[in-house]
């Protein structure tokens, strides 16, 4: 390649960058992911995109697509992290009383019908979690799951749970 | 705290845990993005529990955070609050002709006089972008429910903006700012990526030029090998080389390998102006990449085992590694999707090449979803399935551009004429063929035209055509032993047998199965697929090779082809003929 070819090729991908700045900024507004947090996403996908730029031959299409996964990547990693609060704040109320009496048996008895209204699975796997402490690797053999789908499925309940938690009464949903 | 509360922060603990309180907009926020602390949550957690339903309808209204329009909504919603009071207080300000005008007495609620409010207030005009990160005591004192009430009398209330529109003020600006920093480094790298290119370039001559055990000590021992550029580069190589040089390719990944295992092992040496050393999910993407390449040529070279090992390689990275960049996983399952193809595992090879096929599908490459549904295709019709085959190749033809990327367009073409054969559809095979016949001859190469003059005997063929068949089968049979290309030599002795069967013409056959046999013991035809050929052989000397035999044969011929494990089972009259 020429100095020349350089040259444009530099300009280019500036000249590219400009073009597709307006629809960027609406896409990240678009999934709402924070200011602060879209810089380390951005700065990937067009590392990325500088990287493989031989062979992509839709630069805008492969970019956009790439930014709208890590969109919904940045989500689904913010969702995890609910779950996992939820799973660690209801371990600990189960732990033991941090409430008055009276209080605390509420509180059981609404986790109960909360965890009573998902699908049978989860009511299992959630009862055993919650009401005698097991591990996910002691769910997975209590329960038949191979090692590794063990996570998901705790994931999904996890998630099914915390569904509930804001659906209220009466909505369902499988996970 | 009241149901309007304000941020988590103003707020103890303690309060929260007041049956009758609840938790502040932005504190639910904060759960449903479980970016509370433990403590907090837990309350949290308490209090819906407890079935409270309005903060259930606003965490509901979070829940759906990849639904953006609903989000964008929820937050709206959300924001209301602290938002709208401050637009309202905002807009209202600017109409503030004098400071004086303003109450000096102070605020009953947040204590702040009139002057001091009117001094915060511009820092929240939508010009200001930091209006949302101003700090909780001057949200506090532009909120609407106690700085309003002392600004009213004064003001001409306006209700011209919404909170959605101001958020939006705000954030686009913060965004404009991260893009600006991104992009200006972004355009640095770019310069330091293509003179590392350049350098990968020379790197990869100089350790090409050594014996394949010399380059693995030379990339074991001197660390200006360990670099990226010089890995996408040996990668790029070895997948050029592939079919047309199988020991080469795999030679070339395996230094592949080593370089990009080098590359986590220890970091690259830094020349000045280089880009920065691939960190993480770049770094996982290339060695799955390398590992997959060496999947394939090991694949290529019909060493199955080794094969399995490097593409078990590859999952493990993929598992550790959930991040990886998707055009990354889509090479490597469209990679490992060709290895479960040739082991006959059609429907592992189908689900991987879906999963590619979304991908580039959610990429906006429509020549790389071309390519990825021709493979599904192929995928399918050695599954059999060639009616399934045919509506894939149709929709690959609309995908790849034949300007831009004319090889692959011929691939799908070719493609889509041999399962139109095989559908029993030779009129349309005909006039396809027709069609193509000027690409195959601006391609030039002998072996497409081989494979053209092939395709051309299969259609005559499947329209009686058979002398015509027959001159096609015999021409192309002749050159490809000219060229030492037993397999496919094998595979059209076999076609020109089935035509020889057709025309009941049981001397001929048999010459051509002496013949054929000659040149096939002093080859390296792999030994089902000899055994197999023996078979027809045999069958063809006592004149018992019909039309069905000599197709079985092609067939398992044509399936066993990168698969010689797989076992040939003659029928019952030659179960001992092996």
């Amino acid at each position: 390649m020429s100095a020349h070819d350089t040259s444009e090729a530099e300009d280019s991908l500036e000249l590219f960058l400009q073009s597709v700045r307006p629809r960027m900024k609406a896409l990240f507004a678009h999934y709402r992911v924070p200011p602060q947090d879209t810089e380390d996403i951005l700065q990937q996908a067009l590392l990325a995109l500088v990287y493989q730029r031989q062979v992509i031959r839709d630069p805008e299409a492969w970019l956009f697509g790439t930014l709208r996964n890590k969109c919904l990547l940045y989500w689904r990693e913010r969702r995890r992290k609910l779950y996992d609060a939820v799973d660690a704040a209801v371990l600990e109320v189960m732990a033991g009383p941090m409430a008055p009496e009276q209080e605390d048996a509420d509180l059981r008895r609404d986790l109960a019908t909360a965890i009573e209204r998902l699908p049978e699975r989860c009511r299992t796997l959630l009862s055993l979690r919650y009401s005698q402490g097991y591990e996910p690797p002691e769910l997975a053999k209590r329960l038949g799951y191979s090692p590794t789908s063990i996570s998901k499925t705790t994931n999904r309940c996890l998630a099914a749970l915390t569904h509930e938690l804001t659906a209220g009464l009466g909505r369902k949903k499988t996970p | 705290m009241s149901e309007q509360g304000g941020p988590l922060g103003s707020n103890s603990a303690a309060d929260l845990s007041k049956p009758d309180l609840h938790p502040s907009p932005e504190t639910l926020w904060q759960f449903m993005e479980g970016g509370l602390a433990a403590s907090e949550m837990r309350l949290v957690l308490r209090h819906l529990l407890r079935g409270c339903r309005s903060c259930q309808e606003r965490a509901r209204g979070v829940w759906n955070i990849t639904l953006p329009a609903l989000a964008a909504a929820a937050a709206a919603k959300v924001a209301d609050v602290s938002v709208v009071s401050v637009v309202s207080v905002v807009s209202d300000t600017a109409k503030v002709a004098d400071a004086s005008e303003m109450p000096a007495a102070p605020c009953a609620t947040c204590s702040i006089d009139g002057p001091t409010a009117l001094a915060l207030l511009p820092a929240l005009l939508p010009a200001q972008p930091a209006a949302a990160a101003l700090p909780a005591p001057t949200l506090h004192a532009a909120h609407g429910s106690c700085v309003r009430p002392a600004l009213a009398p004064h003001l001409e209330v306006r209700e011209a903006a919404t909170a959605t529109e101001i958020a939006e003020t705000s954030s686009d600006a913060a965004y404009e700012t991260v893009l600006d920093r991104v992009f200006s480094r972004i355009n640095v790298e770019e310069a330091a990526v293509e003179a590392a290119r350049q350098r990968a370039g020379g790197l990869f001559d100089e350790l090409t030029q050594h014996p394949a055990a010399r380059q693995q000590l030379l990339v074991q021992n001197s660390v200006r090998f360990c670099d990226r550029m010089l890995c996408e580069r040996l990668l790029a190589a070895s997948h050029d080389e592939g079919f047309r040089a199988p020991a080469r390719s795999l030679e070339l990944a395996r230094v592949a390998v080593a370089v990009a295992e080098r590359l986590v092992d220890s970091p690259p040496l830094r020349v000045p102006g280089s880009p920065p050393p691939a960190t993480g999910e770049l770094l996982a993407g290339l060695r799955a990449r390398a590992w997959a390449q060496l999947g394939n040529a090991l694949r290529i070279g019909s060493d199955h085992e080794a094969a399995a090992q490097a593409f078990h390689a590859v999952d493990a990275l993929l598992v550790a590694n959930p991040r990886l960049g998707l055009i990354d996983k889509a090479r490597v399952f469209d990679l490992k999707a060709s290895f479960c193809k040739d082991r006959r595992q059609f429907a592992d090879a189908a689900q991987l090449l879906d999963r590619v096929i979304t991908i580039y599908r959610r990429l906006g490459q429509s020549d790389l979803l071309g390519r990825a549904l021709t493979q599904k295709a192929t995928v399918l019709f050695d599954a059999g399935d060639v009616k399934a085959s045919l509506v894939l190749l149709r929709d690959a033809l609309e995908l790849i551009d034949p300007h831009e990327d004319p090889r692959w367009f011929l691939i799908v073409r070719h493609n889509l004429i041999a399962a139109l054969v095989e559908d029993g559809q030779p009129r349309e095979a005909f006039a396809l063929l027709f069609h193509t016949r000027p690409l195959y001859l601006k391609m030039g190469d002998r072996r497409n035209l081989l494979r053209m003059r092939w395709l051309e005997g299969q259609v005559a063929q499947g329209l009686q055509r058979l002398e015509q068949a027959e001159a096609a089968f015999r021409e192309v049979s002749d050159a490809f032993v000219e060229l030492g290309i037993e397999y496919d030599a094998a595979l059209v002795s076999l076609d020109l047998a089935a035509v020889f069967a057709q025309q009941g013409r049981t001397s001929e056959m048999r010459r051509l199965a002496q013949e054929m046999v000659l040149f096939f013991e002093s080859r390296q035809l792999h030994h089902e697929a000899m055994a197999a050929y023996l078979v027809f052989c045999t069958a063809a000397q006592i004149d018992q090779a019909g039309l069905g035999l000599v197709q079985e044969i092609a067939a398992f011929l044509k399936q066993a082809r990168h698969t010689p494990d797989l076992r040939f089972v003659p029928p019952a009259p030659f179960a001992d003929r092996r």
